[in-house]
C-alpha cells in the first residue's frame, strides 16, 4: 500500500465523526444504585449481626457455639461478597477475552473445590463414624443418637462425594458455551 | 482530568472506533452511551499510567467487542444490513456530508474483528506500540493484524467499486 493511499485512507476516517450524547444523568443513576446495593448489604450484615448476639446471653455452651457458627457464616459472606465484588471490578472494562479467561479460571476453581469437598468430608465422615460411638457411650439413648446420625452422614458422604461429578455435570453446559465463544473469537481473528 | 476534557480532546476519536463496531442508529447509540458510562465511571480510577487517549480508547475497544460478543448471540445473523433512520434533528445532514467516511466505515465492519480494531486504531494515528497495549497483542502482531487487514479493506473497496 502506498502512502498516498493510506493518507487518502486516514483523511476519510478523520471525516468520520458525529454528536456524543450526554451520559451524565445515566452513569450518576448507576452510581446510585451501585451506592444503594452497598447500603442495602451492609445494613442486612449489621441486623444479621444484632441477631447472632442473642444465643451469647445463653449459659448453655452448645447455644454459644450456635452464635458462633452464625458469626463465621456471615463472615465468610461478606469476605465472598468482597471478592466477587472485586473480580467483577476488575472485568467491568475487559474485553470477551478477559471474559473467557474469567470463566475459565471460574470453572476450573469449581473442579478443584469439588474435589476439595469430595476429600475432606470423606475424611470427615471416616473420623465420624469411629468417634461418634465413644462420643455417645455415655448417653441414655446412644443406640438413637446413632441411628439418626450415620444416615445423615451417610447422606453427606453421598453428596460431598459425588460433588465432582454432578459440578462437571453443572459446567458441560458452560464449557460448551466457552467452546462456542474461542470459535467464534477465532472466526474473527481475535 | 474531567469527562468533558477527555470528550473535548478525544471524543471524535472515540466516535470513529465505535462507528467501527457498528453502522448508524439506534445500535450505535447505545454503544456510545455504553462506552461514555464506562469512561466516566472509570475515570477516577485512571492513574495516568498510560496516556488518555489510550484509556479512552482501550474501553471504547473493549466495549466495541462486548458489544460484538452479545451481538452474535442474536438469532438473527442479517441484523447488520438492517438500517435503522437516527431521529435525531440534524442527523440527516450531517450523515449525508459524511456520506463517504460512512462507506468507508462499512467497508472497515466487513472486516473480521480482530483485524478491524487494528485498523481502526492505526487509522487513528496511533504507534503500533500503543495499538499493542490497547488490543492486548504484541507490536509484531500488530504488524501482521494491520497487513492484512489493509489488503482486506482494499479488496473490499476495489470489489465495490468493480461493481
Amino acid at each position: 500500500m502506498t502512502d498516498v493511499e493510506w493518507k487518502s485512507w486516514q483523511s476519510t476516517w478523520a471525516g468520520a465523526t458525529g454528536p456524543l450524547p450526554d451520559v451524565r444523568a445515566r452513569a450518576q443513576r448507576e452510581v446510585r444504585l451501585h451506592r444503594l446495593a452497598s447500603v442495602v448489604f451492609f445494613l442486612l450484615v449489621a441486623i444479621a449481626v444484632a441477631a447472632s448476639s442473642v444465643p451469647f446471653t445463653d449459659r448453655s455452651s452448645a447455644v454459644r457455639s450456635i452464635g458462633w457458627i452464625f458469626i463465621a457464616f456471615i463472615a465468610a459472606m461478606s469476605i465472598g461478597y468482597f471478592f466477587i465484588r472485586r473480580g467483577i471490578d476488575l472485568t467491568r472494562n475487559g474485553n470477551p477475552r478477559d471474559a473467557l479467561g474469567f470463566l475459565e479460571r471460574r470453572l476450573r476453581f469449581e473442579r478443584a473445590t469439588a474435589h476439595l469437598v469430595r476429600w475432606a468430608y470423606a475424611g470427615l465422615c471416616v473420623a465420624f463414624v469411629f468417634v461418634f460411638p465413644h462420643v455417645v457411650a455415655g448417653h441414655s439413648a446412644p443406640r438413637l443418637e446413632m441411628a439418626i446420625s450415620f444416615p445423615l452422614m451417610f447422606v453427606l458422604f453421598v453428596v460431598t462425594f459425588s460433588a465432582p461429578w454432578w459440578v462437571a455435570r453443572r459446567n458441560r453446559r458452560h464449557e460448551e458455551e466457552i467452546g462456542h465463544w474461542r470459535q467464534w473469537m477465532d472466526e474473527q481473528h481475535l | 482530568m474531567t469527562l468533558d476534557d477527555l470528550l473535548r480532546e478525544h471524543g471524535p476519536a472515540l466516535w470513529r472506533v465505535i462507528a467501527g463496531y457498528t453502522q448508524a442508529g439506534a445500535e450505535r447509540d447505545d454503544l456510545t452511551q455504553d462506552v461514555l458510562v464506562a469512561v466516566w465511571l472509570a475515570l477516577p480510577h485512571f492513574r495516568r499510567e498510560s496516556s488518555a487517549r489510550s484509556f479512552v480508547l482501550r474501553i471504547a475497544h473493549n466495549r466495541g467487542l462486548s458489544h460484538a460478543w452479545r451481538r452474535a448471540r442474536l438469532p438473527s445473523p442479517d441484523a447488520e444490513s438492517v438500517e435503522v433512520a437516527d431521529p435525531r434533528p440534524g442527523a440527516d445532514e450531517h450523515i449525508a456530508t459524511s456520506e463517504r467516511a460512512e462507506q468507508f466505515l462499512r467497508h472497515l465492519r466487513t472486516l473480521p474483528l480482530g483485524q478491524r480494531e487494528v485498523l481502526a486504531l492505526a487509522l487513528e494515528g496511533l504507534p503500533h506500540t500503543e495499538i499493542a497495549e490497547i488490543v492486548g497483542i504484541t507490536a509484531e502482531n500488530v504488524a501482521v493484524r494491520l497487513s492484512r487487514a489493509r489488503e482486506a479493506m482494499r479488496r473490499s473497496i476495489e470489489r465495490e467499486e468493480a461493481a
